[in-house]
């Protein structure tokens, strides 16, 4: 990840604004069918992550750098495990402030 | 006053004794009125007085004044009865004054200033089925008519209770009003109560009566049908029996005057107050059943309590029990005693939860059998709500905690937990509000270090108080060099030196077999701000460091000093939120500002993410 041109941290709402963008995705993986996972982003809506690697997650919350493929659907580039207590609703707060009202800070 | 209902004003004729002859041709009477509370003089008009004369008008008839005019006659309101109808008839006079006194002299309600001296006549008519407010163009300040009777018509205590005096409760045993049917319009009622609780004597001088002192006392009183009320005890009253109230006991009261209660400073929950005076009477009923007058709870949605923050009113809760904090204690500044503490949070319906301060027995009993439950349900009674993390409650030495209560509102919350509310997510109450974000007190504000910092002059004396700010910083450094622990008494936590094989404690002279080692260091706190040295103690040292001065003794007195220096280095940069304690300090004879840790944890992420948003929120809402 370039820090001059970070990634926007989206929830599922966002990602239509992104088609064809890296975007930062975090979210708690919910299921894993061959090289696909669902994840449920912050605002509660699920996104099928594309996956490079296999799906050994060691933790339930994960972030996803990928390329938005479609406004439900990102190919991985990378991954970060997050843990297994992370917020989701006030990460979501975070995505909406960064995408929006503050996003001059972030871009 | 007069107590109005909707057919016009009843009146009693309380002291017909004073029916005298005004004039020698036409036969004119005066006579004393009165509806219980208070009695006032009037004039019976020429038609009225025939039936004076055939007797249907005596003293104790009740009457209902259809028309009258008020006069006012040197100053005082005296109405001139026109028309009125015999409505009932009372053996004994229920005047709240004294018999005599409506005839005999002015009644209290006339010797409020009158607007104007002279004659003022004004003919009212009172209108059957218009109400009582209907009367409202008698414009005099001595005759009021309330707007209305609060909750329904109101029986006069001389219909209601024939027979026995009512100036006798004791004896007479007449029927006890229900606490619920108290209101400001009506004084001549009793109730029988339980003392649940009696409050501290308190006195204060009267500034504009040549300094004297006025005493007081403040006791909730609870009923069989479960109201509260508070009544106050004034003067001699309150002297003759604030040893002679019991709590737990039951008494008969009777006289007072009921007055609107101010809700910012009543723990009780009623709208009313009552005030106990000279001319009030208390005896003690014993064959009252106490057990029965119990406080009924009423009680309040988490989601509700902000409101009821900054108020002295005091609140019922039920809730499902969330989590259960471990036992703490404080110390007491005043007198240095531990008091037990411990935090759990309740869950309700509203999908609020709130944090719930227990304090001494409660903490340790009811925490501890609160513990091993799996969610169980609680009821509190009596607790204080604050303003603290928004909003917080705490419970106070009265009261009660109920585990897994039964009952209606504890099944409708037992099934609402198990169906829904134990997977929905809940959220803290004092959420979003401003006084969770506000300054001051105990509210969570945070100060930055630079904050903190006073230029010389500013200094309070070495006296004053302590000023606490709540900062959440980084440890930049613990300076190695430093002497970081002293060696103490075990009992009193005083320096203790070396002696042959034991160590000699200055402060109680005894000498110990072993010390311990504890924890006066100095460390580099920085934040967005800048910086700042602070002094750390042994609580809060050991929480810091992650173990206990004992322990790091071995590594700081070890030949290697590089353990014990990486053992500080890993504490750096590790972040907490402190509570910082400044004060002034004479040294050298000048004051300094020190500034110490009085208590620390560690930034909850996740909690810390919750404070920011809302911060954020509400600076754009």
């Amino acid at each position: 990840m370039a820090l001059s041109t970070p990634d926007p941290r989206v929830n599922f709402s966002l990602l239509e604004r992104f088609v064809g963008q890296r975007v930062c995705l975090v979210g708690r993986v919910e299921d894993t069918a061959s090289n696909f996972a669902t994840v449920l982003a912050a605002d509660g809506g699920k996104v099928k992550v594309k996956l490079s690697r296999p799906a050994d997650f060691d933790s339930s919350f994960v972030e996803f750098i990928g390329t938005v493929d479609a406004p439900n659907q990102i190919t991985e580039i990378d991954r970060t495990s997050f843990g297994n207590t992370f917020e989701l609703s006030t990460y979501n707060e975070l995505c909406k402030l960064s995408c929006g009202e503050h996003g001059v800070i972030f871009a | 006053m007069f107590i109005g209902n909707r057919h016009g004003a009843f009146l009693c004729l309380s002291a017909v004794e004073s029916l005298t002859s005004l004039s020698e041709g036409k036969p004119k009477f005066s006579c004393g009125l009165s509806d219980g509370a208070d009695s006032i003089s009037a004039v019976l008009a020429t038609q009225v007085n025939l039936r004076v004369g055939a007797g249907e008008i005596k003293q104790g008839t009740v009457l209902r004044l259809t028309e009258y005019t008020i006069n006012l006659v040197n100053g005082a309101a005296r109405p001139l009865v026109l028309d009125c109808e015999v409505v009932g008839h009372c053996d004994e006079p229920a005047a709240a004054t004294p018999p005599a006194a409506g005839a005999t002299e002015p009644p209290a309600t006339a010797r409020t200033p009158a607007p104007a001296p002279g004659k003022e006549n004004k003919a009212v008519k009172a209108e059957p089925g218009t109400g009582a407010g209907g009367s409202g163009g008698v414009g005099t300040a001595a005759l009021k008519t309330p707007a209305a009777v609060k909750r329904g018509p109101t029986p006069l205590a001389g219909v209601a209770t024939p027979g026995p005096s009512p100036f006798t409760p004791g004896s007479a045993r007449r029927a006890a009003q229900p606490i619920q049917a108290l209101n400001p319009y009506n004084n001549g009622w009793t109730i029988k109560a339980r003392v649940a609780s009696k409050g501290q004597m308190r006195s204060f001088e009267n500034k504009g009566a040549g300094g004297a002192t006025t005493s007081l006392f403040s006791v909730e009183l609870v009923d069989e049908q479960g109201t509260a009320i508070e009544a106050t005890l004034w003067r001699e009253l309150a002297e003759r029996y604030f040893d002679v109230l019991e709590e737990g006991k039951v008494y008969w009261i009777s006289r007072g005057k009921v007055k609107p209660a101010n809700r910012n400073f009543t723990t009780v929950r009623n709208d009313y107050t009552i005030n106990l005076d000279n001319g009030s009477e208390i005896e003690e009923c014993t064959e009252a059943d106490a057990s029965r007058m119990q406080a009924r709870l009423n009680y309040v949605s988490i989601a509700t309590l902000p409101g009821y923050t900054g108020k002295r009113l005091l609140v019922d809760l039920l809730g499902v029990v969330t989590a259960v904090g471990p036992l703490g204690s404080v110390k007491r500044q005043r007198d240095g005693t531990e008091l037990a503490r411990r935090d759990i949070t309740l869950a309700d319906q509203s999908g609020k939860t709130v944090t719930v301060t227990l304090w001494g027995r409660s903490a340790e009993e009811s925490g501890a059998e609160l513990e091993a439950l799996p969610h169980p349900l609680v009821s509190i009674s009596q607790c204080r709500v604050t303003d603290y993390n928004g909003v917080s409650v705490s419970t106070i030495t009265r009261s009660a905690i109920a585990i897994n209560p039964e009952g209606e509102e504890a099944d409708e919350l037992r099934g609402w937990w198990d169906a829904t509310g134990c997977t929905a997510s809940l959220s803290h109450a004092g959420e979003g509000l401003a006084s969770a974000l506000k300054s001051g007190g105990a509210a969570p504000e945070r100060s930055t270090l630079a904050a903190l910092r006073k230029e010389k002059d500013a200094l309070q004396g070495a006296d004053a108080k302590p000023e606490y700010a709540s900062i959440s910083a980084t440890i930049a450094a613990i300076d190695p060099a430093q002497s970081l622990y002293y060696q103490a008494c075990p009992d009193n936590n005083r320096k203790v030196v070396a002696q042959g094989d034991g160590w000699f404690c200055e402060f109680d002279g005894k000498t110990y077999p072993a010390m311990v080692r504890r924890y006066v260091m100095q460390a580099r706190f920085c934040d967005d701000s800048g910086e700042a040295t602070l002094s750390v103690f042994d609580d809060q040292a050991r929480m810091l460091l992650g173990m206990a001065a004992d322990e790091v003794a071995p590594l700081k007195e070890a030949p290697d000093p590089k353990p014990y220096e990486a053992m500080l280095e890993r504490v750096a940069w590790s972040e907490w939120l402190l509570r910082v304690q400044s004060r002034s300090q004479e040294y050298n004879g000048e004051l300094r500002q020190r500034l110490s840790v009085a208590s620390l944890k560690r930034i909850d992420f996740i909690e810390e993410s919750r404070r920011m948003v809302a911060l954020l929120t509400a600076s754009s809402a």
